[in-house]
């Protein structure tokens, strides 16, 4: 099917490499896909361009830390008795979250979607910090289309 | 999380997940070639996972996140995750040739390896 682009919703893929993007413009076609690669791109991205959904990686093991977001000092400090590599770790396999926080901070209130597995209590307390989001556990295009459409 | 949890949850993310990207999807694409892009993110999946420490093969990661599981406990979800991703290597040449019955047989082995490492986070996490 053709589709004119202009007339596509926006699709936000934020991660730290390039597999869902790929994914996105392979099987998700109805959607007009930008990526972004940190949460400081994905808040100008969805500020220029505002997105009707968001697809989010949760672990970004990938960025450097002047990438990331999140207070690494702090995280050590509260949850790592002061271990600064396991705080930075910690921060690397939530960093999708902390990305849609800072998307949300920026206005951005778009559904968001993310590809993993997260046990339901988890999954509720996104919902209660973020608003609309979703989950589906593996790249399959369409559960993931229609968490997109319902989230 | 036990560190059982930890690492069947990370099989599953970094491994099962990844392998299965675009083979899971491939349902009705026809039984001739894939198309390029297509098969170039198919032979990512199994044979070039990026990572922070560059691309590993899918074999090669279970084999590094599976050091420290519990052997006896999972054996029959890895035995199986393994095999699959074994046979996957020994077709690599066809399926990087687009050699349709190859491709066939990867996309099936990679679903398998999925299923198998979503069995053993399930014994973990039920």
């Amino acid at each position: 099917m053709w589709h004119h682009r202009a007339a596509m919703p926006v699709l936000l893929v934020v991660e730290d490499g390039h597999e869902y993007e790929e994914f996105a413009r392979a099987f998700l076609q109805e959607w007009h896909v930008r990526a972004a690669h940190s949460a400081r791109e994905a808040v100008a991205l969805a500020t220029e361009h505002p997105p009707a959904a968001l697809l989010v990686d949760l672990r970004f093991e990938r960025s450097s830390p002047d990438d990331l977001i999140g207070d690494v000092v702090g995280t050590a400090r509260r949850r790592f008795a002061g271990d600064s590599a396991r705080a930075l770790r910690y921060l690397r396999e939530q960093q999708g979250t902390l990305v849609l926080g800072a998307l949300r901070e920026a206005g951005v209130d778009a559904p968001a979607v993310f590809v993993t597995d997260f046990a339901p209590h988890r999954l509720a307390n996104l919902r209660q910090l973020y608003g609309r989001v979703q989950a589906v556990p593996v790249f399959d295009a369409a559960a993931i289309r229609r968490a997109l459409e319902s989230a | 999380m036990s560190d059982d949890a930890e690492l069947a949850r990370a099989l599953m993310h970094d491994v099962g997940k990844q392998v299965a990207r675009t083979a899971r999807n491939l349902r009705g694409v026809g039984d001739g070639p894939l198309p390029d892009t297509l098969l170039r993110m198919l032979i990512a999946d199994l044979y070039a996972l990026p990572g922070s420490a560059g691309t590993e093969r899918a074999s090669e990661r279970l084999s590094r996140l599976a050091q420290g599981l519990d052997e006896r406990r999972f054996a029959r979800h890895l035995d199986d995750a393994r095999a699959a991703l074994a046979t996957l290597d020994t077709i690599e040449a066809e399926v990087r040739a687009n050699e349709p019955a190859a491709v066939a047989r990867a996309i099936e082995l990679a679903r398998s390896v999925e299923l198998a490492l979503r069995a053993l986070l399930a014994e973990v996490e039920p």
